[in-house]
C-alpha cells in the first residue's frame, strides 16, 4: 500500500474510532452477530468435511478406473474437488468468519474499546485476501477465484467507506450485498440439485458409475446367496450415495441460511436473523448425523 | 446455471451425463456378464472426464471450446443411436472411443485456457 494510500486509511479509521466514541451508535445486535460468528466457524468445518468426503469418494473410484487401464499413468488419477479448491474453500470461509467475529466485537457493548482494533482487523482481512485470491487464482477454477477476489475488493471498500459512519448496522449493511454474493457462488458451487452441472451431481454420478460396476457380478453369480450379496451391496451404495448427497444438500443449506442471516443482520432485524440461524443449527445438526452414519457405513 | 459457469464446459459435462445415462440403462438391461462388464469400464472412462470436467466448470468461455463440444454433441447422436440399436459391444466402444477422444480435446483446451495453469 502507497504511503498516501496508507495516511489516508489511518486518517479514516481514526475519523471511525472518534466518531464512535463521539455517537456510539450501535444497532446491530451483539448477540445475533456473535451467533453469526459462531455458525460461520461451524458451517467451514461443515464444508471441510463435505468437500473433503467427496474427494475421497471421487479419488479412490479414480482408482478403480486406474485399474481398468492398460498403462499406470499419473494423468489419469483425477478427483473433484481437488486440495487447491477445498483450500480456496477454507480460505474463503475463514475470511466470512473472520469479518462475522470482528462484526460481532464492532457490535459488542465494549465497542468503544476495541473499535479501531476490530476495524482495522476487518480491512486488512479482506484487503489480504482479495490480493491473495488475485495473485493465487486457481487454474480449476479461475472464473470463481477472479469472482471472489474482486467480491472481497468490494468488500474492503465498502468496509473502508462504511467505516466513516461508525456503525457496525452501517457496515453490515453495506457488505451484504458481497457477502450474499460470495456465499451463493459457494452454494451454486455445490448445486441446487444432483441433475445439473455442480458437485452434487458429480458424486451422485460417481455412486452410480460404482452401483453399474456390480451387474457383471450379479449376472455371474451362480446361485441365489451369491445374487442376494450383491443385491445387498447395491442398495448400500444407493442409500451411501443419498446420504451424502443429503449431506452436500445440508451444506448448500447452510450456506444459504448465512447469508439470510446476514442480511437479517444487515436490516436489523434480530428475530428473522435468529431464524435464520436456527435453520443453520438444525441443517449443521442434520449434516452431522447424515455424516455419521455415512461414515459408520463406510466402516462396515 | 450459474452465472460464473463456463457454458461450453457446462455443455460438455451435460453431454457426458447424457452419455453415462445411456452406459447405465444399457448395463442395467443387459443379461450378458462380458458386455456388461465392457459397459461398465466405459462408464469409469465418462466418469473420469464427468470429474475432469467439474474441476473447469468456471473456466472462461471461447470460440474454440464451443466448436469442440459441438462437435461432442454431433458425436453424443451417434453415441445415443448406437445404443439404441444395442448389437456388438465391439460398435459401442469404438462410438465412444472417438466421443471421447473429442473430450479429452475440449478438456485439454479448457486447460490451456486457465490463466494460471499449472
Amino acid at each position: 500500500m502507497k504511503l498516501t494510500q496508507s495516511i489516508h486509511t489511518i486518517a479514516l479509521l481514526s475519523c471511525i474510532g472518534l466518531a464512535a466514541l463521539t455517537t456510539g451508535c450501535v444497532t446491530t445486535d451483539s448477540t445475533a452477530a456473535s451467533k453469526f460468528a459462531a455458525s460461520v466457524t461451524t458451517v467451514k468445518s461443515q464444508a471441510n468435511d463435505a468437500l473433503n468426503a467427496s474427494a475421497k469418494l471421487t479419488r479412490d473410484e479414480g482408482i478403480a478406473y486406474v485399474a481398468t487401464r492398460p498403462t499406470l499413468a499419473e494423468a489419469d488419477f483425477a478427483e473433484t474437488p481437488t486440495s487447491d479448491i477445498i483450500t480456496e474453500w477454507d480460505i474463503t470461509l475463514a475470511s466470512i468468519e473472520s469479518y462475522a467475529l470482528n462484526l460481532a466485537a464492532l457490535s459488542s457493548p465494549d465497542v468503544t474499546k476495541d473499535f479501531d482494533a476490530a476495524a482495522t482487523n476487518l480491512f486488512n482481512q479482506f484487503t489480504q485476501t482479495a490480493d491473495r485470491l488475485s495473485k493465487n487464482s486457481l487454474q480449476s477454477s479461475a472464473q470463481t477465484t477472479a469472482g471472489l477476489a474482486a467480491g472481497f475488493s468490494e468488500i474492503a471498500h465498502l468496509i473502508l467507506a462504511a467505516h466513516a459512519q461508525a456503525s457496525a448496522h452501517k457496515i453490515a449493511t453495506a457488505t451484504d450485498p458481497q457477502i450474499q454474493k460470495v456465499l451463493n457462488l459457494l452454494a451454486d458451487e455445490i448445486g441446487g440439485d444432483h441433475v445439473n452441472p455442480c458437485l452434487r451431481t458429480t458424486v451422485y454420478r460417481t455412486w452410480n458409475t460404482k452401483k453399474d460396476a456390480l451387474n457383471e457380478s450379479f449376472l455371474t453369480a451362480t446361485n441365489q446367496a451369491v445374487k442376494m450379496v450383491v443385491a445387498e451391496q447395491y442398495a448400500d451404495i444407493m442409500a451411501k450415495r443419498a446420504a451424502q448427497d443429503e449431506s452436500l444438500l445440508g451444506l448448500r443449506r447452510s450456506l444459504l441460511a448465512l447469508g439470510d442471516a446476514h442480511h437479517a443482520l444487515a436490516q436489523g432485524n434480530d428475530i428473522s436473523a435468529q431464524a435464520a440461524l436456527t435453520i443453520v443449527t438444525a441443517e449443521l445438526q442434520r449434516t452431522h448425523d447424515l455424516f455419521n452414519q455415512f461414515n459408520s457405513e463406510i466402516k462396515k | 446455471m450459474p452465472t460464473t459457469q463456463n457454458s461450453s464446459i457446462n455443455a460438455l459435462y451435460q453431454s457426458l451425463c447424457a452419455q453415462q445415462d445411456a452406459l447405465s440403462a444399457a448395463i442395467q438391461s443387459t443379461t450378458n456378464p462380458a458386455l456388461a462388464k465392457t459397459l461398465s469400464t466405459e462408464n469409469y472412462e465418462i466418469m473420469h472426464r464427468i470429474i475432469l470436467a467439474q474441476n473447469l466448470l468456471f473456466q472462461q468461455d471461447s470460440a474454440e471450446l464451443k466448436q469442440c463440444v459441438t462437435d461432442v454433441s454431433n458425436a453424443s447422436g451417434k453415441i445415443q443411436s448406437c445404443l439404441a440399436g444395442i448389437q456388438k459391444a465391439s460398435d459401442i466402444i469404438n462410438t465412444i472411443s472417438d466421443f471421447l477422444v473429442l473430450v479429452d480435446k475440449a478438456i485439454d483446451l479448457a486447460k490451456t485456457l486457465a490463466p494460471m495453469a499449472a
